[in-house]
């Protein structure tokens, strides 16, 4: 009896999972051409703009004990509701939240770190770059580390599911991943001994080793360079070509080479300022 | 963006190996945990003082913190202290010592339902203290709380997904990594929700299995 209502239960669960994938291909789209429809409109009627930003990635954002948040992402939000003459509401998020943020219509953009890999733009909609980082290695003082290719064979701690989880795979397949779901963690793995060295982003690593004398990183020149977007859904046209007018413009004016110099104390990478320059 | 499981499909042997995962520290965790919950049952009901209240201490500080913060305190806190452990014995000793601490309490409930004229008949019988305690009480009281001994096991189960946090590699884990990769939250994790349910429902079938079977009279 037990067996068989367990048989019973497991068919329909089953038939019902073949069931949606057979009409995988009936979904809706999500946004459109249609100005009237798209998210930029909705922002303008709302008079609200809604950001997902990290709070845990100083100095790109950082929400701090009172509850707000600073950093350079942070300004960049600022001044895009300030274009569009709207309040901004900031919502944190993590890297597994960030397009489920937008699916469940809770924020109408994301400026999280949000590194616009292929895979990733097979699902979310990336604007234009704003950014670029690279990834940097840090361990403790006295470890056998003296440039990137020592980390092949070492176990390497990474934030799930970021780029640096896959520079980790791809370039290094011998290194052992250890995957943490906050940055803190990763951090933390190398101090407490867990791991022989994480691989986070350069500016971290580097934040990471002055702060701790115990620690040592590399992170000149970045590794594996990679351009950070602007998050939406997929297929909002209006939406993204207003958000790429607005980074342009953010960065023909130097507005976006200030910022990153004001809270990363280095330029905006050519890469990426090349954007603003009219051709 | 369209629902598609049949692209989640390839990844299931990645997920059933995080499923193992799970299972192995929870069958270990629910056996040492139970022994060791019956031993603290039994110093809290012991004579000497000191015992009783290790025991009672045990019990209220493993069973009032919740075991995420007690895998962080063993995960990262314990290197301070000079104790290194990897992800699977720390998530291996953090629900060992929570269990203990909930079984203790669901064996007492067990073994103080048992009628104290069984026991007042076993030593008119001639029967030893650890005789009595094996055979005329432990027996009939675990019969008693199997219902709860077997919820104890499922919601173990369910607690190892916090091992995802410190880094172990079982189910959730593994869910939490296809989706960074893929993005298809809903398939992931309904299928991965699934593995959970059809596993605890396995639980729960052996379980009533062994009420006829084991503890038929």
């Amino acid at each position: 009896m037990v067996t068989r209502k367990l048989a019973a239960l497991a068919a329909v669960l089953l038939a019902g999972t073949l069931g949606l994938s057979a009409c995988s291909n009936g979904s809706s789209g999500t946004g459109s051409s249609n100005p009237a429809d798209s998210q930029l409109n909705k922002v303008l009627k709302a008079g609200t703009l809604r950001v997902a930003v990290l709070p845990d990635f100083p100095p790109w954002a950082v929400q701090k004990s009172d509850g707000s948040f600073q950093g350079y992402e942070i300004d960049i939000a600022h001044e895009l509701a300030d274009s569009l003459g709207v309040k901004l509401k900031l919502v944190p998020t993590d890297g597994d939240s960030r397009l489920p943020l937008l699916q469940s219509n809770r924020v109408d953009v994301n400026i999280s770190a949000w590194t616009a890999t292929n895979e990733r733009a097979q699902t979310a909609g990336f604007t234009i770059p704003y950014d670029a980082h690279g990834a940097g290695v840090l361990f403790k003082k006295g470890a056998s580390i003296k440039s990137y290719q020592d980390i092949a064979g070492k176990t390497v701690s990474v934030a799930r599911g970021s780029t640096n989880d896959t520079i980790l795979t791809t370039d290094f397949p011998s290194a052992k991943p250890v995957r943490f779901d906050a940055i803190s963690d990763v951090i933390s793995a190398v101090k407490t001994g867990k791991v022989d060295a994480a691989l986070e982003s350069s500016y971290t690593v580097a934040q990471a080793a002055k702060q701790d004398p115990s620690l040592q990183a590399i992170s000149q020149p970045p590794l594996d360079p990679q351009l950070v977007s602007m998050g939406v859904l997929p297929g909002d046209q209006v939406w993204m070509n207003y958000l790429n007018n607005f980074i342009r413009n953010l960065i023909a004016s130097g507005e976006d080479n200030k910022l990153h110099e004001k809270w990363l104390h280095e330029p905006l990478a050519s890469i990426v300022s090349v954007q603003g320059n009219a051709a | 963006m369209t629902i598609n499981f049949a692209a989640v499909l390839p990844y299931l042997p990645v997920m059933l190996r995080g499923l193992a995962i799970s299972l192995e520290v929870t069958v270990l965790s629910f056996f040492i945990g139970s022994v060791l919950g019956i031993f603290v049952y039994l110093g809290r009901r012991s004579t000497f003082a000191p015992l009783r209240w290790l025991g009672y201490a045990f019990v209220e500080v493993f069973r009032n913190t919740p075991l995420l913060v007690q895998l962080y305190l063993i995960y990262f806190g314990l290197p301070q202290v000079g104790i290194n452990l990897d992800p699977f014995w720390s998530t291996l000793a953090g629900m060992t010592l929570n269990n203990a601490a909930y079984t203790s309490e669901i064996f007492r409930a067990g073994i103080e339902s048992v009628p104290n004229g069984l026991v007042e008949a076993a030593g008119a019988l001639g029967m030893r203290y650890l005789q009595t305690f094996r055979f005329i009480v432990l027996k009939p009281a675990i019969r008693n709380v199997l219902p709860s001994l077997t919820n104890q096991f499922i919601v173990l189960f369910l607690f190892s997904s916090v091992g995802s946090v410190i880094s172990l590699n079982e189910l959730t884990s593994a869910l939490a990594d296809l989706n960074q990769r893929t993005l298809r939250t809903l398939e992931i994790f309904t299928i991965g929700g699934l593995l959970y349910f059809l596993a605890s429902a396995v639980i729960a079938g052996s379980s009533r299995l062994a009420e006829r079977f084991l503890f038929r009279w």
